[in-house]
């Protein structure tokens, strides 16, 4: 079963769009014992792979491993530091929040004195750290330096957990288990961890490149549609993880979606699939490294994405980790 | 002739060679390069220059696009006038009533509505960029068609002079870039400095979306990346300090981020620490401002480690786009340090 | 000389509203040959006289205006730009990003006008021409140099770019009403003086663009015999007014109106027709909005005729003429001044 522990731990390693060191080394030490070696590439995507038989098809995971948050690129007379947001803030929900950087320094992130909620935008939020003035904060950070709201994980009612950023260390984390779970590689296997998701599914588009999959699979969150004044939407929470057959970016491969369902089945998972009218993961650029590859994805239901208390259900995690891991265990061909 | 600093900025800035028509600016660099490098114009009208290694170090691109925005040539009217549609985003307020030319060599003005005509609501706004011809000075038509025809490329009129401390001109910006790469060249070509093999980058369309970066860089395949370019100074007054995104005379901007590109951090330092060191003047610069070539480069084939160094310029997208010498020569001095 | 180089010589001038007589030494070194003798009035008028051999001549007032549209500092900030406000009509489309040239005390800068940035624009400013109020001038130096040669008051213009176009045309900065001066200039160069009809009065008047302000003091004081006045008008482009505008290339304009002098403008056209010089007829109505209207009641009334040069883009640093326009002008002005009975 899910472990919630190590899912907390994924969470608490900071790793904003381009700057995903910590989050990264974190998770190299963590899979490393079950595969076979571990690197990253230019753009900083940590790559785990495990060797198949001779001759089997290459199959490339994808989770982000980056989160959203916000680089200082001014600070004020007055010792306050204006960000620029790195990936789709929702400065509403950010707004009036503790913010941390990396070496462990706390600030708040507020908007400007007598901004109407609907006007909250980079230009009207600033991050202040308590500094007296700006020779004070400059003593305690610098241009370029990044940030995040705090991050946790929280115990909702039965199997539901909330916290940030739950997108998309969830994904990061499901990938840890299959690699840990699994008993049999029946393919070439690459777990990649991508940088900068957030920013526009930059690192996925070099890392599969690099490995040139043959099948590609991405894991990500995903929506719910059973919050109150959702639009149509027919993925919830709780009723097994959604195998996506199209989002904003991407058209899945049938071959791909039908092998999911099969496995489902199989296994007697729950499942749901997953239509998305717009937004996009890491899928689309498996899908169109070089001459392309059978691409799909497993997406976790999530209610409130972007915000500090996204929420999903630890069973449809469960029914995730458990499809890619027969996907490993599948021969492609 | 082989021309040095701001007269070799002043020849690349008065070339007209908008994107998709960068001969004339290409055929020049070839010239400015002469032997320093091996140059090649590749497919899509790149011009490549290569050094090759001298150690065993990793493969460097240097990149700087050396196209300007400009308009393509769509109807040559009964009357003789010239209508034709824009790219590369130079406002029309910064085009109506000003110098332009066609084919490298027919010089135009951009028309203004005669101001008898307007309406009140036209005298605050900008003229519709579909509403403004070039006046040729045909009599007729047939003379018209004579010097232009539809699909001839056009840009704003050359316009290099100093301001003050500083100079201006069109493509300023990017063309500087272009000048910097040409005399890091020859510097490297002059000194016995070892370093891994170098690919220039010249790039076309880099006004339109950066297609000519996306090739180099893909047949290039460099581990290392430097791009070069102007980038916006707001510096001007009634500008808050924290949107002033650089300053003219602050030195060579050194970009953590871009709009679609977050620079490789620890090369990013590299450079800083490397500023530092050699005492170039520097700015380090955290802007969403602008989509450079970093985006297409950084992810081209399996990625590589890239930076921006940019050269602070006002007024960027017009005829007086105005940049600092002081600046230019710190470019110089920390890409030539880099690398 | 060549039109072209009059026309460049007159207008690249600085004569901006308040400063006809900034570089009125330029001016008279380069006008006065073909003339007897200048005067300068108490208000900034230039007028330049040219007495007939014949004796009794009766005198004729020829006025073209001097003064150009441009700006004036009203302010340095901190970082050494200058604020700056219109004198004389300055068209808000044309400033965004524009070279100008900066007058000051004994050094002329280059310069760049600038809009507001639009980082700083309000909502309602975005996709709005920022008023000329607001209008920005870098000099690329800092406050305490350009201090130096900037005061309030200095006057600031489009910078002067002047060059052929296709077909025999020429553009530049202050065509308007210069380009009237130099076809007058051109005139007087091309006649014999041995055959000139009357004592010519030609002045260069300031403060056209501001008011019609200073012209009825010359016609006062002169007390002519009769006037002819000079202006530029509309050519017709793609969006101006068909059937109004004259057309580029039509000769020099001729303009019927009702407060004109009947005789006076139909004496002209004869002189036009008779020596075959190209002209093209405009119907102004009532009031023409040139000096004209100024002239013709002054004192006790100046019999009046109006003509013109069509030229594009009125009011921008690119006004565009016709040479060949300029020529019929000069030429039609040339054989009037010579044409016994004309006034």
């Amino acid at each position: 079963m899910a472990e919630i522990e190590y899912l907390r731990k994924f969470m608490m390693a900071q790793g904003v769009s381009g700057d995903e060191g910590e989050i990264a080394d974190l998770i190299a030490k963590e899979i490393a014992p079950y595969v076979d070696e571990v690197y990253k590439d230019a753009m900083g995507s940590l790559i785990a792979h495990k060797k198949g038989r001779p001759g089997a098809k290459k199959l490339m995971f994808a989770a982000h491993m980056d989160e959203i948050g916000f680089m200082v690129n001014y600070i004020t007379d007055e010792g306050y530091l204006r960000v620029s947001k790195m990936g789709g803030i929702n400065f509403t929900a950010a707004s009036f929040s503790h913010v941390v950087f990396k070496n462990g320094m706390r600030g708040v992130l507020v908007p400007e004195a007598r901004t109407a909620v609907q006007n909250y935008s980079p230009e009207k939020v600033y991050v202040d750290i308590g500094a007296k003035n700006k020779k004070d904060a400059e003593k305690r950070v610098k241009i370029g330096d990044t940030c995040s709201v705090v991050s946790g994980l929280y115990h909702l009612a039965g199997s539901r957990v909330c916290g940030r950023p739950i997108d998309n260390r969830i994904g990061c984390y499901m990938l840890y288990e299959v690699a840990k779970r699994l008993e049999k590689c029946e393919n070439d296997t690459y777990f990649v961890f991508t940088c900068q998701e957030e920013v526009g599914v930059r690192g996925a588009k070099t890392s599969a490149y690099a490995i040139n999959p043959d099948y590609g699979c991405a894991v990500d969150i995903g929506g719910s549609g059973d919050v109150i004044n959702a639009a149509p939407f027919a993925v919830v929470l709780g009723e097994g993880p959604a195998i996506k057959v199209k989002d904003g970016m991407v058209i899945c491969h049938r071959d791909v979606v039908d092998l999911m369902k099969k496995i489902a089945e199989d296994k007697k998972i729950k499942y749901q699939l997953e239509i998305l009218e717009s937004g996009g993961t890491d899928t689309c650029m498996l899908q169109q490294a070089r001459g392309g590859c059978k691409a799909g994805a497993v997406s976790v239901p999530t209610r409130y994405g972007h915000s500090e208390v996204e929420t999903i259900d630890m069973k449809d995690v469960e029914g995730g980790i458990e499809i890619m891991k027969g996907m490993c265990e599948t021969v492609l061909a | 002739m082989k021309l040095h600093g701001l007269e070799l900025i002043r020849a690349l800035s008065d070339i007209s060679a908008p994107s998709g028509c960068e001969g004339r600016v290409a055929d020049f660099i070839i010239g400015q390069i002469g032997g320093d490098a091996k140059t090649q114009i590749d497919r899509v009208g790149n011009v490549i220059a290569t050094i090759p290694a001298t150690a065993d170090a990793p493969k460097t691109m240097i990149c700087a696009h050396m196209d300007e925005p400009g308009f393509i040539v769509k109807d040559v009217d009964g009357d003789g006038k010239v209508w034709f549609k824009s790219f590369g985003g130079v406002p029309s307020e910064r085009m109506s009533g000003r110098r332009g030319v066609i084919n490298g060599d027919v010089f135009c003005i951009f028309s203004a509505k005669p101001i008898h005509v307007l309406s009140g609501d036209e005298r605050t706004k900008p003229t519709p960029m579909d509403k403004i011809y070039a006046e040729i000075g045909a009599k007729d038509k047939d003379s018209a068609a004579a010097k232009v025809k539809v699909g001839d490329y056009g840009t704003l009129a050359p316009s290099f002079c100093g301001i003050g401390k500083y100079v201006k001109g069109k493509a300023l910006g990017s063309r500087a870039s272009c000048a910097a790469l040409i005399e890091t060249i020859r510097s490297v070509a002059a000194s016995d400095k070892k370093h891994g093999e170098i690919v220039f980058a010249f790039t076309t369309r880099g006004e339109v979306g950066n297609m000519g970066a996306e090739v180099a860089s893909f047949v290039a395949s460099p581990e290392r990346a430097i791009i070069v370019d102007g980038i916006q100074a707001y510096d001007t007054p009634d500008v808050p300090d924290e949107l002033k995104i650089s300053t003219l005379g602050g030195g060579a901007v050194i970009s953590g981020i871009d709009a679609k590109t977050i620079f490789a951090p620890a090369r990013v330092d590299e450079a800083v620490k490397c500023a530092e060191e050699n005492g170039i003047k520097y700015q380090y610069v955290v802007r969403q401002s602008q989509v450079g070539e970093g985006a297409v480069v950084q992810r081209s084939l399996g990625g590589c480690e890239c930076i921006g160094i940019s050269i602070p310029t006002r007024y960027k997208k017009s005829a007086s786009e105005m940049i600092s010498p002081a600046d230019y020569e710190a470019v110089c001095a920390l890409i030539g340090k880099l690398i | 000389m060549e039109t072209k180089e009059i026309i460049r010589a007159v207008c690249s001038l600085m004569s901006i509203n308040g400063y006809e007589y900034a570089e009125s030494d330029k001016l008279c070194a380069l006008v006065s040959p073909y003339f007897d003798v200048v005067e300068r009035d108490s208000v900034g008028n230039h007028i330049f006289i040219k007495r007939s051999k014949k004796k009794n001549a009766k005198k004729l007032f020829i006025d073209t205006h001097f003064d150009e549209i441009g700006l004036m500092v009203k302010g340095i900030t901190n970082e050494g730009f200058l604020r700056v406000c219109s004198v004389g009509g300055v068209d808000a489309r044309l400033l965004p990003c524009a070279e100008v040239t900066v007058y000051g005390k004994g050094k002329t800068l280059p310069g760049v006008a600038l809009d507001k940035p639009g980082c700083i624009r309000k909502d309602d400013e975005r996709g709005k021409l920022t008023p000329v109020t607001d209008i920005l001038v870098d000099v690329g130096l800092d406050k305490t140099e350009v201090s130096k040669y900037v005061d309030i008051g200095t006057p600031v213009g489009f910078a002067p770019f002047y060059g052929e176009l296709g077909d025999g045309y020429y553009f530049g900065k202050a065509l308007d009403d210069k380009l009237c001066s130099a076809a007058v200039i051109k005139a007087v160069e091309m006649l014999d003086p041995e055959k000139l009809a009357y004592d010519l009065y030609f002045s260069m008047s300031c403060r056209e663009e501001v008011g019609h302000r200073a012209v009825s003091a010359a016609a006062y004081r002169i007390e002519p015999d009769a006037a002819i006045v000079l202006d530029v008008t509309f050519g017709l482009a793609p969006e101006g007014k068909k059937g109004s505008d004259m057309k580029m290339g039509g000769g020099a304009v001729i303009s019927l109106s009702v407060i004109l002098d009947k005789t006076l403008t139909d004496n002209i056209i004869a002189v036009a027709k008779e020596n075959e010089i190209p002209y093209q007829i405009c119907l102004e109505g009532v009031g023409t909005g040139t000096h004209a209207d100024d002239v013709a009641f002054v004192g006790r009334g100046i019999p009046t005729a109006l003509l013109g040069i069509p030229i594009y883009f009125m009011h921008t640093p690119v006004e565009t003429t016709l040479l060949d326009d300029v020529d019929s002008t000069a030429k039609l002005v040339a054989e009037c001044l010579c044409k016994e009975g004309l006034i």
